[in-house]
């Protein structure tokens, strides 16, 4: 404890102006700080609310490992799926001429069969012809429900104008975001489960995968890829609204060996 | 070894960033602009919550960053120091040919600290040139330190009780003194010769009310605490202090200062009713239209915290004082103050709410990797590719200007966080705390009771890292997040380590506790 004045000096960095006197001082006080020294030492417990936090938190710790461990050991061949849409590949019915609109027969959201007639439009031959032209209605081209309806009764058609645009729910799938990292780790006809609210579990196939060049922007690299999954029984998916959004779990491999992987090559689709 | 009377002889020397220095401060601002558009962007929102914590840190943690920036550039643009440094000059001319003789008496607050740290420090009190009185006011009523004062030859003052702490012992002291200035030092921070010379003629400015030298550490090389300790104040002292005595707010650090007792009257005495009397009372100075002056001249060598208790029991002082000054005394609508004084009184507190921010950057890692947690819909790339050029210029114009990046330092600051967080919390609710002298009594602290939090950390970092070793979808993000999990886990176990082994030691082998409560950044 008691160091030489010499030493203590050069710790200090005190320049020594007054040498002698301090020299004194500091031989008197190391007697004293010998005394504080040799104060006994108490050593403390750790305390409760301290070892409560502790084990608290290790607890916890042990508890998420076991789940999770065990979880992911079970789901080694499986990869897990979320913002996954249930969507369809929309039918835009389009205006084959010049024309307008004479009637319109359906609404938004009106469930359709197939032949049913969704508008009628004259096509005329000349511009500036004001009747006589030949009249011919649009059908359903099959079952499905309208999703957009631009035909208003009047409205000028030329050709390829977008009339009415319909699903069909019979071919609804699953489009699930996915890094092409783990895409490149699925088979094609992989199994997977989607868990879509208000319907249970529903099984799925994995058939292809899209590219997505939409809104992420450019930042967005590694997620530029959607797997198709369709429904293995698409009457279970009928009553579902296109849009929603459901999380699930994708098999890494095929039931079937001889299936290829979706992505091979330097990011080519299957 | 610093040349003290050689700079005293010529003035304070304030430190001038080189134009590299300037150009990455600038440089760091813009990258850190770039990068808060990124965040700040909903469309790169990931899951709600996480985004709106994400943006929550970001705020305070660039809010923090430009603030510190702006006042280090400002303090290049020259402070009240340098102002007058002919007249400033011509006083101490003056003082030294005793033309000038004003009368000083220099306070050394005690309670409880060794005697061999208080007698070091009263007989370099004692020896300062220019003619003054040097006073030990004994706030533990120690006969032992009476006959120590006796015994080298300087005063000796009591009071009964404690009321108002070190402020409440001062004021006692000024009860006591006609002199028309006083000097602070803690018990543990010892003056040179040379300090009454050096900083009284900066009062020659009669709306100086006080003037403040930085703290330096003379243990340094004691422990990686100590080292870590001296670090974070070097970027405080050399940096942020000449920026706020540009916006003359810099604030009183209870030690290494002068007073003007007319100014300290004038606001009813040091403030009490806190533990955090010096920022409190300069406050109220700068509220009268008093100025400060900060030199920054090393006139006094103190000791670092040499543990990691000592070190975060001052951490949780100074972080609980920054906190009160942002609860109680609001300094946004503190009349009296500028707007720059408003923000620069601001400062101390975000620089510890950092914390939060701090925290919930440490445990995103182990989140991504259980929970898949995920506050930006972007790649790990992404963000590192916009965050990387902000952080790194920032360390670059550090490194430039302080010479070094200390990695004890980081260490220590990320064991600091549960620490800055418990204070927040108890200023807010205004928890009483006591002013506890470590190993006062010779008492060693046990580690698991005020290391828990740092070590279930360690925990969590460790599980994390084993359950992302089964990743459920492996990508660069989970590269990423198992290394800063493995980094964060090392630092903090360095840190425990080091807490471990100074559990080991006997009080006598550590140093006593640092007094002063100024703020770091």
């Amino acid at each position: 404890m008691s160091t030489t004045p010499t030493r203590r000096r050069a710790e200090t960095g005190v320049p020594s102006q007054t040498a002698t006197r301090a020299d004194r001082a500091e031989l008197a006080i190391s007697a004293e700080s010998d005394k504080w020294a040799s104060r006994p030492h108490i050593r403390q417990r750790p305390r409760f609310r301290s070892l409560l936090v502790l084990v608290g938190i290790l607890g916890l710790c042990a508890l998420i490992a076991v789940t999770q461990v065990r979880r992911r050991l079970d789901n080694r061949d499986r990869l897990s799926v979320s913002q996954v849409v249930l969507t369809a590949d929309p039918i835009v019915l389009e205006s084959a001429g010049n024309g307008h609109v004479v009637k319109v027969d359906v609404t938004k959201g009106a469930k359709v069969i197939k032949g049913q007639t969704l508008a009628t439009v004259e096509y005329l031959e000349k511009p500036g012809q004001t009747g006589g032209g030949q009249q011919v209605e649009i059908f359903a081209p099959t079952d499905g429900i309208v999703t957009e309806v631009w035909a208003i009764e009047g409205l000028g058609i030329q050709g390829s104008t977008d009339l009415v645009s319909m699903y069909e729910p019979s071919k609804l799938y699953f489009r699930a975001p996915m890094t092409y990292g783990d895409i490149a780790k699925i088979d094609l006809g992989s199994h997977a489960t989607m868990k879509v609210p208000g319907m249970g579990n529903i099984d799925a196939v994995v058939t292809g995968v899209q590219a997505d060049f939409g809104e992420a922007g450019a930042a967005d690299t590694e997620r530029l890829a959607r797997l198709v999954l369709k429904p293995a029984d698409p009457s279970k998916v009928l009553g579902a609204a296109p849009g929603v959004i459901v999380k699930g779990e994708v098999d890494k491999h095929s039931p079937n060996p001889k299936d290829p992987k979706v992505l091979f090559g330097n990011g080519g689709t299957a | 070894m610093r040349d003290l009377q050689r700079e005293a002889a010529r003035g304070p020397e304030l430190p001038r960033l080189q134009r590299t220095t300037v150009t990455a401060y600038l440089l760091a601002i813009a990258a850190g602009v770039l990068y808060g558009l990124f965040v700040f962007n909903p469309h790169n929102a990931g899951q709600t919550l996480p985004y709106v914590l994400l943006v929550l840190a970001e705020i305070i943690l660039l809010g923090n960053q430009i603030v510190m920036i702006l006042t280090i550039l400002a303090g290049d643009q020259g402070s009240n120091a340098t102002e007058d440094r002919r007249v400033v000059q011509e006083a101490r001319r003056q003082l030294l040919a005793k033309t000038w003789t004003p009368s000083i008496d220099v306070f050394v607050p005690t309670y409880g600290e060794p005697l061999e740290a208080i007698a070091r420090t009263a007989r370099a009190a004692r020896d300062m040139r220019i003619e003054h009185r040097t006073i030990i006011c004994d706030d533990a009523n120690d006969p032992e330190v009476r006959r120590l004062a006796e015994r080298i030859g300087v005063e000796y003052l009591r009071r009964d009780g404690n009321v108002g702490a070190k402020a409440g012992n001062i004021n006692n002291a000024l009860r006591h003194s006609e002199a028309e200035y006083f000097a602070i030092f803690d018990a543990d921070h010892v003056p040179s010769a040379n300090f009454l010379e050096v900083l009284i003629p900066h009062f020659v400015d009669q709306r100086v009310a006080f003037v403040q030298s930085p703290q330096s550490y003379s243990n340094v090389d004691n422990s990686p605490v100590a080292e870590a300790s001296h670090e974070s104040q070097r970027v405080f002292y050399d940096l942020i202090c000449p920026g706020k005595d540009a916006y003359n707010s810099v604030f009183s650090v209870g030690t290494n200062v002068g007073y003007r007792r007319l100014a300290i009257d004038d606001v009813g005495g040091l403030y009490q009713d806190t533990k955090s009397e010096d920022i409190w009372t300069s406050i109220r100075v700068h509220q009268r239209g008093w100025s400060s002056v900060y030199l920054p001249t090393v006139l006094a060598e103190g000791l670092a915290p040499e543990t990691v208790h000592q070190f975060l029991t001052q951490q949780f002082r100074w972080s609980r004082g920054a906190f009160e000054v942002l609860f109680q005394g609001r300094p946004w609508r503190l009349r009296g103050l500028t707007r720059d004084q408003r923000i620069q009184y601001i400062q101390p507190a975000l620089h510890y709410l950092q914390s939060f921010a701090v925290l919930f950057f440490m445990l995103l890692p182990p989140l991504f990797l259980v929970f898949y947690i995920q506050p930006l819909r972007v790649t790990g790339v992404g963000w590192l590719l916009r965050y990387a050029p902000f952080w790194l210029l920032t360390q670059l114009a550090v490194y430039y200007q302080l010479g070094r990046l200390h990695g004890w330092s980081y260490a220590m600051a990320l064991a600091s966080v549960p620490v800055h967080i418990r204070a927040f919390f108890s200023a807010l609710f205004r928890r009483k705390y006591n002013w506890v002298v470590t190993n006062r009594a010779g008492v060693i602290p046990s580690t698991v009771s005020y290391m828990a939090v740092q070590i279930g950390m360690v925990a969590i970092y460790l599980t994390a890292f084993g359950i992302g070793l089964i990743p459920l979808s492996s990508s660069f993000p989970t590269v990423i997040s198992l290394g800063l999990c493995l980094l964060y886990a090392f630092a903090l176990f360095v840190v425990l380590r080091q807490a471990f082994r100074d559990g080991r030691r006997t009080p006598s082998q550590t140093r006593s506790r640092t007094t002063a409560a100024p703020v770091e950044a």
